[in-house]
C-alpha cells in the first residue's frame, strides 16, 4: 500500500504541475474535507451495527451459530481444536452479518491457536480460513446498506440477495481451489 | 418483502437479548464505544487515500490506466466506471468504501453501476489487509497460494456481480 500511494502522489503531483499546478492544493484540501464527511456517514452505520451486533454476542446469539457451523467446519477445517472451532465460527459467522469488526480479532486469535511456534508456512486450515473471510459469505452487508439508504437508495434491501449469490458463487470457487491446491502432507494424517 | 428483513433482524436480535437477561443497555454502549474507536482508527487512512485518488483523478491519470483495462473489464462483463473501484479494492478497505461512497453519490443509488459496486463492495474483504492482520501474531510468512486464490477469486466476484445485476 505505501509504494502504490508514494506512486500514485508522485505521478499525480508531477502531471499536475505542467497542466493545471493550482489544482494540486485545491484537490487536496477538498478531499481531505470529503474524508470528513464520509468517516460522519461511516460512524452512523458503524456506531449503530456494532452496537447491535455486541448484545448479539452477548445473548450468545454468536455462539448459537457456531454450534450450527459446527458440522460445515469440520469439513472444511478437518479436526481442530474446540477453541480453534469457536473462534474459527465467530469469525465465519460475524463475516456473514458484515461485522467485520467482531470477524478479525476472532480469525487472528483462530490462527495463533493452529501455529506452532517456529511455523513460517501457512497450513492449508489457515489459508482455508484467509480464504474464506476474503469471499466473505454475506447475509446481511451492514454498511453497505447503510450507505445506500444514507444516500437517498428506494430499496436499500434489494443489495441482499444478489450480495449473497455472488459471494455463495465466490465462496464456493475458494473452498475448491484449496481443496485441489493446498494439501496437507499425508504424513501428518496419523 | 426485503423491505422488512433488516427491522426484523433487529427486532429479533433485541427480543432475543431480552429473554436471554442480557444487559442490552450496557452491551450497545460498549459496542458504540468499539465503533467509535474503529472509525478513529480508519480516518486517517481514508484521508490519505481519498487524498491520492482525488489527485490521481484530477490529474487525468485515473482516465488513461482505465482507459488502458477498461476493454479487459468491459470485455468480461464490468462497467468501465468501476475498473479502479475494482483495483483498489484488494488493497485498501477504507480507501475502496470512500471509493464506493464516491460512486454511489456520482451515478445515483439505484443505477447499475452502483448496484455492481454494492455488491463487490459488500461481497469480498480487502485480501492484502487481512493476509497482514490475520497472521501477525504468528511466525508465518510463507502464505503459499493463498493470495493468487483470494485475487482469482474476488476478482470473479466482480464479473459475476455485473452479469447479476442485470437480471435482478
Amino acid at each position: 500500500m505505501a509504494l502504490i500511494f508514494l506512486v500514485m502522489m508522485i505521478a499525480s503531483c508531477v502531471w499536475l504541475l505542467f497542466s493545471r499546478p493550482d489544482a494540486i492544493l485545491a484537490t487536496s484540501l477538498n478531499a481531505v474535507q470529503e474524508s470528513l464527511l464520509l468517516a460522519v456517514t461511516l460512524a452512523g452505520i458503524y456506531i449503530f451495527w456494532m452496537a447491535v451486533a455486541e448484545i448479539a454476542t452477548r445473548a450468545g446469539l454468536i455462539d448459537k451459530i457456531a454450534k450450527l457451523l459446527k458440522k460445515p467446519i469440520e469439513f472444511l477445517f478437518g479436526k481442530q481444536t474446540d477453541t480453534v472451532n469457536g473462534h474459527v465460527a465467530t469469525n465465519i459467522a460475524a463475516n456473514m452479518i458484515g461485522a467485520s469488526g467482531a470477524a478479525t480479532p476472532a480469525a487472528i486469535a483462530a490462527i495463533e491457536h493452529m501455529a506452532k511456534p517456529e511455523q513460517t508456512k501457512a497450513s492449508p486450515p489457515m489459508i482455508m480460513l484467509f480464504i474464506l473471510a476474503a469471499t466473505s459469505l454475506q447475509l446481511i452487508p451492514t454498511t453497505i446498506i447503510g450507505i445506500l439508504q444514507a444516500n437517498g437508495s428506494a430499496d436499500p434491501a434489494r443489495i441482499i440477495l444478489p450480495t449473497f449469490i455472488v459471494s455463495l458463487c465466490a465462496t464456493v470457487l475458494g473452498v475448491v481451489l484449496v481443496k485441489i491446491f493446498c494439501r496437507e502432507r499425508k504424513k501428518d494424517d496419523y | 418483502m426485503a423491505l422488512y428483513i433488516i427491522p426484523l433482524f433487529i427486532i429479533f436480535i433485541f427480543v432475543y437479548a431480552g429473554f436471554k437477561g442480557t444487559d442490552t443497555y450496557g452491551a450497545f454502549v460498549k459496542g458504540a464505544k468499539d465503533a467509535i474507536a474503529l472509525i478513529w482508527d480508519i480516518l486517517p487512512y481514508i484521508v490519505a487515500i481519498l487524498v491520492a485518488v482525488k489527485l490521481f483523478e484530477a490529474s487525468g491519470l485515473l482516465m488513461i490506466v482505465c482507459n488502458f483495462v477498461a476493454p479487459v473489464f468491459e470485455f468480461l462483463g464490468i462497467p468501465r466506471e468501476l475498473a479502479h473501484f475494482v483495483f483498489l479494492k484488494p488493497f485498501s478497505g477504507a480507501g475502496s468504501i470512500a471509493l464506493y461512497n464516491e460512486i454511489i453519490v456520482l451515478y445515483g443509488p439505484d443505477s447499475y453501476i452502483s448496484r455492481v459496486a454494492s455488491i463487490i463492495a459488500g461481497s469480498s474483504d480487502t485480501v492484502f489487509y487481512i493476509a497482514t492482520i490475520y497472521f501477525s501474531k504468528t511466525n508465518v510468512k510463507k502464505l503459499g497460494l493463498a493470495i493468487p486464490i483470494a485475487l482469482f477469486c474476488t476478482f470473479f466476484s466482480a464479473v459475476l456481480a455485473s452479469w447479476v445485476c442485470r437480471i435482478f
